[in-house]
């Protein structure tokens, strides 16, 4: 090392040198330092709001509290309010669009299903019931055994509402493609295959 | 006064920079290639050269042979002038290289070839594992060996920094590399979910602090005052932010898992600990461009200088956006997106990529006696390269806040606004572009860079640096014995901190704040006790250390130590505790295999397993991730990147026909998706009587199979995979087989089955299964 000191005009006074690197030693910029300080400080803070006092709401508390909120707030959804809706040919369209984003993968693009996915939705045959509020129960919580996923959450209750609108339009349409499956519903109940007649169920 | 000379080994610091320039070419090549995969999807040309195989070689080789080699190339020159001692050992140096580089191909090999431990930057099989480290260790004894022999008798900051790369690598290689072996090129990490997701992200933060920081922070120290010709800024500066870096870094790594199913607590301390880092990190930045103080000027002319600045403040930039990032709240929104992809971009490209070409530049024309070819085309090269990284960066900025938005976008009524995962994927597309245009720039400027250095190299030829050193060298102060330094002020300081933090933390209430005050008013005293003690006349106890190689290290190994043992016990010791308490069940021995194949084809690269606490997330995904769910998962698959859509709960959500037909052709199912085809996996037969040899294997690391399953195994996957061949053969028509066959579509033994089988279970356990019968009658109102 080199034992003669140089001062820098610029750097100061030079303390160590190595292969010919000079090495200064200024000050700490103030400001750089500060904000050192303020982030440990922020840290220790934050530990208390959050750990030690637990006046803060961690992640899993704020999502339970906003999932409460949500389900307190759900409307009533009925046969006759699903029926009135398909007459509202805004949200027959509304239906239509989410249909052809959503369901047209497993059902097709005019609901006639496809082999090994989706029944045929312009039938009159209905797997989980035909009556509207039966429909909006299938959509809603979906089919796991068939790879209906629910529906609910990512269409929002507006959204199921919608879509099911749509379908109700397109029933009993008779849109060749997959073929009949389930049990003939008409407005009333389920009934019989071969000869029409009604059946009691026991649909809500 | 006697003299001999020294000649340094500059052969080796050829070898790895030349190895560098190659490998930066081959892994920037890949790079474009899966960018293109991105935007376009067929160029997924083969199985081997998919999306999911390639990223993983694209990040080791950037990282590992371009980083690797190119920091090797830089130690190995500074250290020798900056302790005058040529390499300890020549053996040593060529075992090294050739040793390095002969990982780099088995990983070229490997990884196309589907071998892979799915841990990111971490995905070489054990075999290569025990290669690293034994190479490693080669560097290390090379290295320290060197220091042994040194005529300087104090260490050089950028000593410093290379000391804490060689520790701390060797820490986190060995022990996210904890894996038990199934087969020759097969191995389960001995960690179960939740410990593997914090042990292999405390590795992958650190492997950036400590592989693609630190050293290059070293090399800065070296070649900027050099190519500068002007006064390191300052020697104190160099001290806190080089102690502040080691000691804070290894603590960050939780932010990589913010909102996840990691306890709250580790959440916190990964974020709070990358706050506190950002002054740190900007420490280094700041004695880089104050080193430039009076050299401004040459940055006009000198390319050297252009780059190295141009690189540290990318530095500078990225080090900032790392602490945004891990502000919980900017995570919940970046996580998952292409803003991580910009941010490593930032790192990679304009810290280590410029650096790295300011060093080539640099170096080659004093490795071969000459003057750089063409100063002209080094300054096109820094044009081009900024504006790629530029376009690059800003391009996946907006992608990456475009989707975060997207994804938690919900209607007026709860629901989402693009419930289509798809959707959020085609709006960012033209983003996918740009960013191939961006790192297409760069890729020409890092070409034209390789011709400038050869062009330069074959002008002169190869010299090796010779120093003039006295004979005898100065006596080794040993005057302080080594316990006065370990046990010295500062470090007793820093322990009766830390014990007092650590307490607080076990306490609860009003004792928890005395302790807290107490730990503040004890750094406020010793900050105050050590600006008394500056101007004394006795050595100060930081300038000691420096001039004992073996104490600084013992030290540096204690200070990298401390936050991974805090952050990765608590789970060692929660987890089996979970595993006696939990209602899952260990995968089938299909699922099992199944899971294997997953992690083959690299899916983690673009699907997560962790559905995060949010609204808009569980409504997308399911009920949010619980430790649970991933208990028997060695490795974990939470993942870190979300092209495609999260899979955690994809479990019956779909009919296996649906699973066939969307890996077969996914745009039949999903137009507009990007992901690869996987129709091959149909016609790739699994052995299904190596299956009980991992369910051994997945019992020694902890999951609790009976004897029977493992001894049934076999007979037990075949029969679930006829199952599932059955059910796609009746359902969709699926012309089915046991051999292959020409008009065979699905082998029952295949991989496709076995992954349809493991994607069906994710989410759910076997019991919660519903019959087909049970959900209907569930009506809402």
């Amino acid at each position: 090392m080199n034992e003669v000191k140089r001062t820098d005009e610029l750097q100061g006074e030079i303390l160590h040198v190595y292969d010919d690197i000079e090495e200064a030693d200024n000050n700490l910029p103030v400001w750089w330092l500060l904000t050192f300080y303020a982030a440990i400080a922020y840290g220790l803070v934050y530990w208390f709001y959050y750990h030690e006092y637990g006046i803060g709401k961690l992640p899993p508390q704020i999502h339970a509290e906003a999932i409460a909120a949500a389900e307190a707030e759900r409307s009533i959804v009925t046969d006759e309010s699903l029926d009135a809706l398909a007459l509202d040919e805004s949200a027959v369209e509304a239906g239509q669009e989410i249909f052809m984003a959503q369901c047209f993968a497993c059902h097709d693009a005019q609901g006639q299903g496809r082999e090994g996915l989706g029944p045929n939705l312009t039938d009159k045959y209905w797997v989980h019931g035909g009556a509207p509020i039966d429909i909006h129960a299938t959509v809603t919580n979906g089919v796991a055994a068939k790879g209906m996923p629910p529906w609910a959450p990512i269409l929002g209750e507006t959204g199921v509402n919608q879509v099911i609108a749509y379908v109700l339009t397109i029933r009993n349409t008779d849109v060749p493609g997959k073929g009949p499956e389930g049990e003939i519903w008409e407005p009333g109940g389920v009934v019989a295959d071969d000869d029409a007649s009604p059946k009691d169920t026991d649909e809500p | 006064m006697e003299t001999q000379r020294i000649v340094y080994n500059d052969k080796v610091v050829r070898q790895f920079l030349w190895a560098s320039v190659l490998f930066g070419i081959v892994g920037m090549l890949v790079g474009i290639i899966v960018a293109l995969q991105l935007a376009y999807w067929p160029a997924n040309l083969a199985p081997y050269l998919s999306f999911g195989r390639l990223r993983p070689l694209h990040t080791n080789a950037l990282i590992f042979a371009f980083v690797g080699n190119m920091l090797f190339s830089g130690i190995y020159y500074s250290t020798q002038r900056l302790v005058k001692a040529r390499l300890a050992s020549d053996l040593l140096s060529a075992t090294h290289f050739w040793g390095w580089q002969l990982i780099i191909v088995a990983a070229a090999v490997t990884l196309p070839l589907g071998i892979s431990t799915a841990k990111e930057y971490a995905e070489l099989e054990w075999p290569i594992d025990i290669a690293i480290a034994v190479i490693w260790v080669v560097f290390a004894i090379n290295f320290f060996w060197t220091l042994g022999k040194r005529r300087e008798k104090h260490l050089y900051v950028a000593i410093w920094f290379y000391i804490a790369t060689i520790i701390t690598i060797a820490v986190l290689h060995i022990v996210n590399s904890f894996e038990l072996p199934v087969s020759a090129w097969k191995s389960y990490s001995v960690f179960a979910g939740v410990q593997d997701a914090m042990v292999q992200w405390w590795y992958g933060h650190n492997a950036v602090a400590f592989f693609l920081t630190t050293p290059i922070l070293g090399i800065m120290y070296y070649f900027l005052p050099k190519a500068a010709d002007r006064p390191v800024f300052s020697y104190r500066l160099s001290i806190v932010h080089f102690w502040g870096l080691v000691f804070l870094y290894i603590w960050a790594g939780p932010h990589h898992l913010l909102y996840t199913a990691l306890p709250d607590w580790a959440q916190s301390l990964g974020m709070v600990f990358s706050l506190m880092l950002w002054a740190p990190s900007w420490g280094g930045m700041l004695n880089g461009l104050l080193t430039l103080r009076g050299a401004w000027d040459k940055l006009r002319t000198d390319p050297v200088l252009k780059f190295l600045a141009a690189g540290v403040t990318f530095y500078g930039m990225s080090t900032f956006e790392g602490p945004l990032l891990s502000i919980k709240a900017v995570s919940g929104l970046a996580h998952y997106t292409d803003w991580i992809i910009a941010h490593v971009h930032g790192g990679t490209l304009g810290w280590n990529g410029l650096m790295a070409a300011g060093m080539f530049y640099w170096l080659v024309p004093r490795l071969y006696g000459t003057k750089l070819h063409s100063r002209g085309a080094a300054n096109f090269h820094f044009w081009i390269a900024t504006v790629g990284i530029l376009l690059y960066v800003i391009s996946m900025w907006v992608a990456g806040i475009t989707q975060g938005l997207m994804w938690r976008a919900m209607n007026e009524t709860g629901g989402l606004l693009y419930p289509n995962f798809v959707e959020t994927l085609i709006a960012i597309r033209p983003m996918y572009w740009a960013r191939l245009v961006g790192g297409s720039l760069y890729f020409i400027g890092f070409i034209i860079m390789t011709w400038n250095l050869i062009k330069t190299a074959q002008a002169g030829s190869a010299v090796d640096g010779e120093i003039e050193v006295p004979v005898l060298t100065e006596p080794r102060d040993k005057t302080v014995p080594w316990p006065k330094l370990v046990f010295g002020q500062p470090i007793m300081a820093s322990v009766i901190v830390m014990a007092l933090l650590f307490a607080m933390v076990l306490f609860d209430g009003l004792m928890s704040t005395v302790l807290a005050l107490a730990a503040v008013m004890w750094i406020v005293a010793a900050i105050a006790i050590s600006i008394r003690d500056r101007n004394s006349e006795k050595i100060p106890w930081h300038r000691a250390i420096e001039g004992r190689a073996g104490v600084f290290t013992v030290i540096v190994t204690l200070a990298i130590l401390v936050g991974g043992i805090i952050e990765i016990i608590p789970l060692v010791i929660s987890v089996p505790e979970t595993i006696r308490t939990t209602k899952n069940v260990p995968y089938t021995p299909l699922e099992l295999e199944g899971r294997d194949v997953y992690v083959r084809e690299g899916c983690y690269t673009c699907h997560s397993q962790m559905i995060r606490p949010f609204t808009w997330e569980t409504a997308r995904y399911g009920e949010v991730s619980t430790l649970d769910d991933s208990i028997f998962d060695h490795p974990f698959q939470w993942g870190s990147r979300r092209i495609g859509p999260d899979l955690a709960r994809v479990g019956g959500k779909y009919a296996d026909v649906w699973h066939y037909k969307h890996m077969t052709d996914p745009r039949e199912i999903s137009p507009g998706s990007n992901m690869p085809p996987y129709d091959h996996l149909s016609q790739e037969a699994l052995d299904f009587s190596k299956t009980a040899n991992k369910l051994r294997v997945m019992r020694n690391v902890g999951v609790p199979y009976k004897p029977d399953q493992i001894q049934t195994a076999e007979e037990v996957a075949r029969s679930n995979a006829a199952t599932i061949a059955a059910g796609l053969a009746e359902n969709a028509g699926v012309a089915i087989c046991e051999e292959p066959s020409t008009d065979c579509e699905l082998l029952v033994n295949s991989r496709m089955v076995a992954l349809i089988a493991y994607l069906q279970r994710l989410g759910r356990v076997p019991a919660d299964k519903p019959s087909a019968a049970a959900d209907t009658k569930e009506v809402a109102p």
